[in-house]
Order: structure tokens, then sequence, then C-alpha cells
């Protein structure tokens, strides 16, 4: 059952039945429609099993486990007391959220929930994602994502003295807690 | 000798790649998200990589993006203006948002320049922030920026020629250490239409707030000025206001027999939060204070005052806005403590003026900086008494001296919910 402490919620319970979403791993979980409409894709799904009368919306291209943790957001989004607070809060809660997650993990995050169009939460991956690469050398990123560096050593020395301002400063820190 | 170095044959497209075969918007987003400098160094992850920082539509300069450990002013300065230029060479999309805020950054004439640059761009936001020296005089061409639809400026000055006709699609204004002429401010102003945020903080030039926005929601003001005047802002939804001076009992209202409480309120019906800052609450109180609003603000669930207990006709203009707010929900005071209280008025025995109000949507009340006077402590008396649903009531007194007192008081009041916790926090 997707949770539900605040007042804010009760009184939608009666009049709105939850939606079950199945994930592509077969497993269910229900959402309420006042906390799906944050997500586009579903509300598309939605008018189109709204058509064919069944009770259960496939969302084929998401795993269960990454489906209960975007709909736990989700719900978190919409208590009233979520949007009023501030930068510093928000920041802090979504630190929270995504603390000990390997880097992989948020970028399929991130990428899961550009694909149900929450927007919101897409942009809060990416930022986390950002943060661990921040400090990070150019060896650690092509490591962590498997890029393939098909520059020569030459063009790649041409291109660093190009931007040279960019690499000044070099206190990085290639810590392996994000793989 | 040849310079020529012999690439690696091309390998057939690799599937272990986690993030360069993704779409563009997705690799945007996450690089926007980057300081200019971790941006531009992904240029060398791979060849695909090479112009991606490029094409990105946001530019910021700041103190973390630029790190040039220079102790010279001069060449700090120097070298950031170079990187400044060189970026713009580099890059090769439309800017949408560019933000220049850098500690070492005066008002220089490169920033004419790329002024001039961006202009002829369809720039949509624009942050400027000049942190030392005097105002910044903005270049004419500025106020060309025809898609701006955000403008944030820090320690400028604003000029705009007599031809200006506004900016048609601006939504958010942000201007702070300001200086500008009230002609200028208020043909600004009411020639932004689509206008919905405003931020004004410490201005100079003009001293009469007169705020025509029809789109208006949420605003945000602090300084010095002599009046503010809302026309049209039938959906500001927001209002935060502090007035930083004491403006004393002398000014006389410049409406005649309305009070500046009425005014102010008229044309703000839909009100959802409302912040009352530094002397302001003095300000509402000159003219008449009825006793309540002639039409409520059933909108209203969130009211913080800075409020001298003391004085009289502040007392008066709270209680008038508490009885025009049926449905509060949250309610902060802040109080404060100042030299001279108004005693103008007869001293109103304010245990009686508070019969009749029922809060019945409040639940939340914050109460900070009392001293333990006796009319603080009756009206922490009377919202006890009037709000059946309170769950929380916090109390963070201005010193530790008399808190014994102040707790046993707190103790012995009745209480009209039967849920509420009463929090003494420490000063």
């Amino acid at each position: 059952m997707a949770t539900s402490s605040s007042n804010t919620n009760k009184a939608d319970h009666s009049k709105n039945p939850p939606l079950t979403l199945r994930s592509s791993d077969g497993k269910e979980l229900k959402i309420f429609r006042i906390v799906a409409q944050q997500s586009s894709t579903i509300m598309n799904l939605l008018d189109l099993e709204e058509e064919s009368n069944t009770d259960v919306i496939p969302v084929s291209e998401v795993d269960g486990s990454t489906l209960e943790k975007l709909i736990e957001l989700m719900n978190n989004h919409t208590e009233k007391s979520f949007n009023y607070l501030g930068v510093k809060e928000r920041k802090k809660f979504y630190n929270d959220f995504f603390a000990n997650w390997k880097i992989l993990d948020v970028l399929n995050f991130g990428l899961v929930a550009n694909y149900l169009g929450v927007q919101v939460i897409f942009d809060e991956a990416c930022q986390k994602m950002a943060d661990m690469i921040k400090s990070k050398s150019v060896e650690w990123v092509r490591k962590v994502f498997e890029i393939k560096n098909d520059f020569t050593p030459e063009e790649e020395e041409d291109l660093k003295k190009e931007n040279k301002w960019a690499y000044e400063r070099g206190d990085l820190d290639d810590g392996d807690d994000a793989i | 000798m040849s310079n020529m170095k012999q690439r690696e044959p091309p390998e057939p497209p690799c599937d272990v790649d986690r993030i360069s075969n993704l779409p563009e918007h997705i690799v945007d987003k996450i690089l926007s998200h980057l300081s200019l400098r971790d941006a531009v160094r992904t240029s060398v992850l791979s060849t695909k990589w090479r112009y991606k920082w490029a094409t990105l539509p946001y530019l910021v300069f700041d103190n973390q993006t630029v790190l040039v450990p220079c102790q010279d002013q001069t060449l700090a300065k120097n070298k950031l203006v170079s990187i400044v230029d060189h970026v713009l060479l580099l890059h090769m999309s439309p800017i949408h948002r560019f933000k220049l805020s850098h500690r070492d950054l005066q008002g220089v004439s490169d920033i004419d320049r790329w002024i001039l640059f961006l202009s002829r761009g369809s720039l949509k936001e624009f942050i400027l922030e000049i942190w030392k020296g005097h105002r910044y005089k903005l270049p004419s061409c500025v106020y060309l920026f025809q898609s701006l639809n955000h403008l944030e400026l820090f320690n400028c000055l604003l000029k705009p020629p007599s031809n200006f006709k506004g900016f048609k699609n601006l939504k958010s204004l942000d201007l702070q250490h300001i200086t500008m002429d009230q002609t200028s401010f208020e043909h600004m102003i009411s020639s932004c239409p689509l206008l919905e945020r405003l931020t004004l903080m410490n201005f100079e030039g003009f001293a009469i707030l007169n705020i025509r926005c029809p789109n208006l929601l949420f605003f945000d003001v602090g300084g010095v000025f002599e009046d503010v005047i809302f026309q049209d802002t039938f959906h500001l939804a927001v209002v935060s206001i502090g007035l930083y001076v004491n403006t004393g009992n002398e000014r006389i209202t410049a409406f005649g027999c309305t009070g500046n409480m009425i005014n102010f309120f008229a044309c703000l019906p839909h009100i959802q939060r409302l912040e009352v800052q530094s002397y302001f609450l003095k300000y509402l109180a000159a003219g008449s204070i009825p006793g309540k609003l002639p039409k409520p603000c059933n909108d209203l669930s969130f009211l913080s005052l800075r409020i001298n207990c003391n004085d009289t006709d502040e007392n008066l203009a709270a209680l008038c806005l508490l009885r025009s707010a049926p449905n509060l929900q949250e309610l902060e005071l802040l109080a404060r403590t100042d030299e001279q209280a108004s005693t103008t008025r007869t001293a109103a025995n304010t245990v009686e003026n508070f019969h009749s109000i029922t809060f019945s949507q409040l639940r939340l009340i914050k109460i900070v900086g009392i001293t333990g006077m006796r009319q603080e402590l009756s009206f922490i008396e009377f919202l006890l008494a009037s709000t059946p649903i309170l769950e929380r009531m916090s109390i963070r007194p201005a010193s530790a001296d008399g808190r014994w007192e102040l707790v046993k008081d707190l103790l012995r009041f009745r209480r009209a919910s039967m849920f509420a916790e009463i929090i003494y926090l420490d000063p």
C-alpha cells in the first residue's frame, strides 16, 4: 500500500481508490491518483487502460524496486509541508534519500523518472549525479561510466591546453565511494 | 618526423558505455548541474564529449566555477575576464541563462561588451551580481533583452532609455542594492505585463512602491520606503514586506480618512501568506484602524508579524488583521522592543478586544523574542483560549531572565485544544 501519513491524503482515500501499477518483474504497487498526476506517462497509460477497462497499469520498462522507491518520493512531494521546505531543507531531504547510492543506480533512477515524466525527480537525480562527479578526475568518470577514450595522448594534451583554466587547482578526490 | 599518429581502428559501437549515448537532453541536464569548470573538463572524456559542454544553454561564472587562485586583485580580474571571453567564443549554441557573480569582478567595461554580445541572442535569464565597488551602470543594450523571463541584479544602477518599452516576457524580477529613479521604476513595473515574482531589497532613488501588476503572485520587499500601493494585484498570494526604518508617529497618511490598513489590503483579496517584518506593522497602523477589514482575507493561511507588544497602535493593527483571517493555519509572532512605544491611542484594554475571535483552523503558533511583559502574556493566553485545534505552540523568549515566571504562566493558561503542545525553547 502506498504510505499516507499526512492528514491531507485522508480525504482522497474514500473518493478515489488507488491505482495499481505492475512493474516489469510482476510486482504490483498501489499509487493514489493525486500522486500519480506527477507522472505524465502514468496519466497517458491510464487513459489507455480506461478504454480497455482493466484495473492494472503495466509499467513494463521499470523494475519493482525502482518503481517502489519512485512512488515513495512522489508521495512525499504531494505533502503540503514539502512544498514549503526551504532550499537547504530540500537539499538535505534529497541527500538523505540518495545517501549511499551508487552513481549508476542514481543514473538508472533518473532515467526511470525521465521515462515516467516526473521532471522534478529526474532533475534531482541529475543534481545528485553532478554532485557525485564534481570533484572527480576525468579518469574516474571514464572508469565509472565505462567511456572509451578515443583521443590520442597528443590530442588529449592539446585539448587540455585549450581549456587550461578548467584544469587548474587539481584537488580532486577519486574515492571509490560512489562506484 | 611525422606528426600524424595513427588512431586505433574504429571499433564497433560499444554498448558498455553507460552515458555517452543517452539522449542529448539527459546529458545536458546532468551537465547543467555541474559547475562550468567541471562541464568543460568533460570535453576530454572521449571524442563524443568534446563539444557537449559547448552546446549547453546555461553559462554560470561564479566563485565555484572559476577558481582563480591569485592574490593580486587585478591579475585575478584579468584572468576572469579572459576566461569569460574564451568561453563565449567557444560556445556554440544559443545561450538561455547567463549568470555572472564573482567576488573579484567589479563594474568593469568588459561586462558592457558581454551584455552587448548577449543582447544579440535570445537570452531568457540574466543574473548579474557585482560584489564590490560602486553601483554598476547597466549599458542601454540590456534593455533590449526582449526574450528575458528572469532578471536578477545586485549592486547595479538602472537607467532605462526613454523609449524603453518594458520586458514583455519578464516573469520574475529580483533587484537588490540597486538605484533607480521613481519614474523609471514605475514604468518598468507597469510595462512588464507577465510579471509574477518581484523581489526588491535595499533600493535607492525611489520611495513610493506603486505596484500595478495584474499577474503578480509573489512579492518580497525589504528597504526604506514611504508607501506601498497595490493596483490590480488580485492574484497576489505571497507577500513579505519589511520596512527598515521606524517612520514614527509624525507620518500622516496621504489618503485622508482611510488608514493604511484598509488601503493595503484593498487589492489583496487572495493573499495566502503574509510576512510583516521590521517596522511595517507600524506603517499599517498609521491612519484609522478598523476593528476588522471590510472584506476578510479568506485565503490567508500563514501570517508572520514582527510586533512591538507595548505599542497600542501595533496591537490594534494586529488584532484587526487576526479578526480578518478566519482560515489562518499558522501564526508567527516575532517580538520587537523599541525604545519608544506609541501611546497616542487610549490604552486599549486588549483583553476586552480579544473576545469573539476564534481561530477554527489555527494549528501552529510560533512566538519568538518575548520578554515576559504583561501584554505579551495576555496575548498568549488569548491565543491558547481561542484555538480549538491547536497542535503546537512554541515559545522562545529573548533571554533566560524570568523564565520560571514565564513557564509558570504558560502552565496555568487554559487551552481550548486538548491536543496542544506548548514547547519552551531556550533563548
